[in-house]
């Protein structure tokens, strides 16, 4: 366990690692879904990427950002 | 490796301190709230009724008020546009890309719409269930559920797959054709309603000659939509019929996948606190309940539901906080028991207050009698009158003498009622693969 801002926290991960990978994921879904041009093979799997990176987002960065 | 990573789907929540707990409810909770009051004309007239706008919210204490939403007032908007979830939709209909509905146990069935991005937060919420109960990759995990507009045992398909289980979908299969199946397959795990896993049981045992425990290699069992799994008794009898670990979890379409059993079992389920906000309230005053150990009712939000989200949803289900910590080292507090009944079961009869539960573990706990009771309440002029309707199992033929005698003394002491027992020929009773309907109260009917 390690001690942050006071408080002890579960070792693992550094969250803000993370959530920068999981904004940077976000980010390429976001401009695939820009530039498919309509292509729904493109579009709609890019926001198929963007459901589960919400669910990235709920797990990391929410307990980081809130 | 992670402190938890090998017993927690995601210890980063699950063993958060709780002070920080506390305070990622309160900024998920204002989340939806202004999600739900921006996006839904009927959120947003239940608030401006009560003069309440999302800022006012600055503290958990406020939660309270925020006004309750019931079934009742679901079912009232529903069927208009957008058609059929009318104004609690709070995306556009063409991002909803599943359609659910409510049993309709207690009246006309709620739609519920969900996006994509809320199906994919259904099997996370899942996921945690699944691991805390040690499902891991190597499972194949077979679920003998009929796939239908009932979101049952769907997301516990999908939150399976997540963790990388091998899934068997058991849907339009007869007993006996999904028996043979997880034979074949050697499943090793399932999901169902403590009902059917019991009638599976017998089902297995009396027109197939296989005898779970022996014949098949299912060693994990994961019960939802009745108490049962909460039960001692009935948790016993599903446990030794299969000769598995018995876990509970707990949800309802308009909710989500909110409490789940650990593998360290400490007789209650934890709260995924990380995902909803479960408040309980004194059903006659309304106060806030905080104490352990005093039951009430469940007032619940999902922080993470978009399309349809449910905000301080009056859920009518009867828990209570329990007073330690579980061992399992999550920080999600645990409710003791699991759900205890619903304030809708809670009847009065003779003027005695009963909790058809009481029935279950008092009949789940006589190894002489089958698993199948049914309890009917009618009324006679100014008396009610309660019978009980049981089997003997075949090998107990012949002792009904004795099981009545220990039957009658267990039902008095547990619900201080006395009861019109009769005894009827093994396998007569209906069978169930869904929610079981065995207490009738026949009184509202006139009955």
């Amino acid at each position: 366990m390690e001690e942050a801002s006071g408080q002890r926290r579960v070792s693992g991960p550094d969250l803000e690692i993370l959530a920068r990978l999981v904004a940077k994921i976000e980010e390429a879904a976001h401009e695939l879904v820009e530039r498919a041009c309509g292509i729904q093979a493109i579009e709609r799997n890019a926001r198929r990427i963007l459901a589960s990176s919400r669910i990235l987002r709920l797990n990391v960065c929410d307990p980081l950002e809130l | 490796m992670c402190t938890h990573a090998d017993t927690m789907w995601n210890p980063i929540l699950e063993a958060m301190d709780e002070e920080r707990l506390r305070s990622l409810q309160l900024k998920k909770f204002q989340r939806i709230l202004r999600w739900a009051y921006e996006r839904s004309p009927f959120h947003r007239r239940l608030y401006r009724e009560a003069g309440l706008e999302p800022d006012d919210v600055r503290t958990l204490e406020d939660v309270v008020k925020v006004p309750k939403v019931e079934k009742s007032m679901m079912r009232e908007i529903q069927c208009k546009d957008p058609y059929p979830y009318g104004e609690l939709l709070c995306v556009d209909l063409e991002e909803v890309t599943e359609f659910r509905q409510t049993s309709g146990t207690t009246g006309q069935p709620v739609y519920q719409a969900d996006t994509w991005e809320d199906w994919e937060w259904w099997s996370e919420c899942w996921a945690y269930i699944l691991f805390a109960q040690g499902y891991r990759k190597r499972d194949r995990v077979f679920i003998p559920f009929g796939y239908n507009v009932f979101v049952a045992f769907w997301a516990g398909h999908y939150g399976a797959e997540k963790l990388g289980c091998e899934v068997v979908p058991g849907g339009v299969l007869s007993t006996e054709a999904r028996i043979l199946k997880m034979q074949e397959l050697r499943a090793t795990a399932m999901m169902g309603t403590p009902t059917y896993m019991l009638n599976m049981a017998d089902v297995a045992r009396t027109k197939l000659g296989i005898d779970p425990p022996k014949d098949l290699w299912i060693r994990r069992i994961t019960c939802a939509g009745e108490p049962g799994a909460s039960i001692p008794a009935t948790k016993k009898r599903i446990e030794e019929a299969w000769g598995a670990k018995v876990f509970d979890h707990v949800g309802a379409t308009e909710i989500g996948a909110w409490g789940y059993e650990c593998q360290e079992q400490p007789g209650g389920l934890h709260v995924n606190e990380a995902m909803f906000l479960v408040e309980i309230e004194d059903p006659e005053t309304g106060e806030s309940i905080h104490e352990p150990g005093k039951v009430g009712k469940m007032v619940i939000t999902a922080f993470d539901r978009m399309a349809q989200p449910c905000v301080r949803f009056d859920s009518k289900d009867l828990i209570m906080w329990a007073d330690e910590r579980c061992p399992c080292g999550r920080t999600f507090r645990l409710i003791k028991g699991g759900v205890l009944g619903r304030v809708d079961d809670i009847t009065k009869v003779k003027g005695v207050l009963l909790a058809p539960t009481a029935i279950e573990e008092v009949v789940r706990s006589i190894p002489e009698l089958a698993d199948e009771y049914e309890v009917i309440v009618t009324r006679e002029g100014d008396m009610d009158r309660i019978a009980l309707k049981v089997e003997l199992r075949p090998e107990a033929q012949g002792k009904e003498q004795e099981v009545r005698g220990r039957l009658v003394d267990q039902l008095r002491l547990k619900t201080n009622l006395g009861y019109e027992i009769t005894f009827h020929p093994y396998g007569s009773l209906p069978r169930y693969e869904g929610k079981a309907r065995r207490f009738k109260d026949l009184r509202k009917q006139g009955g």
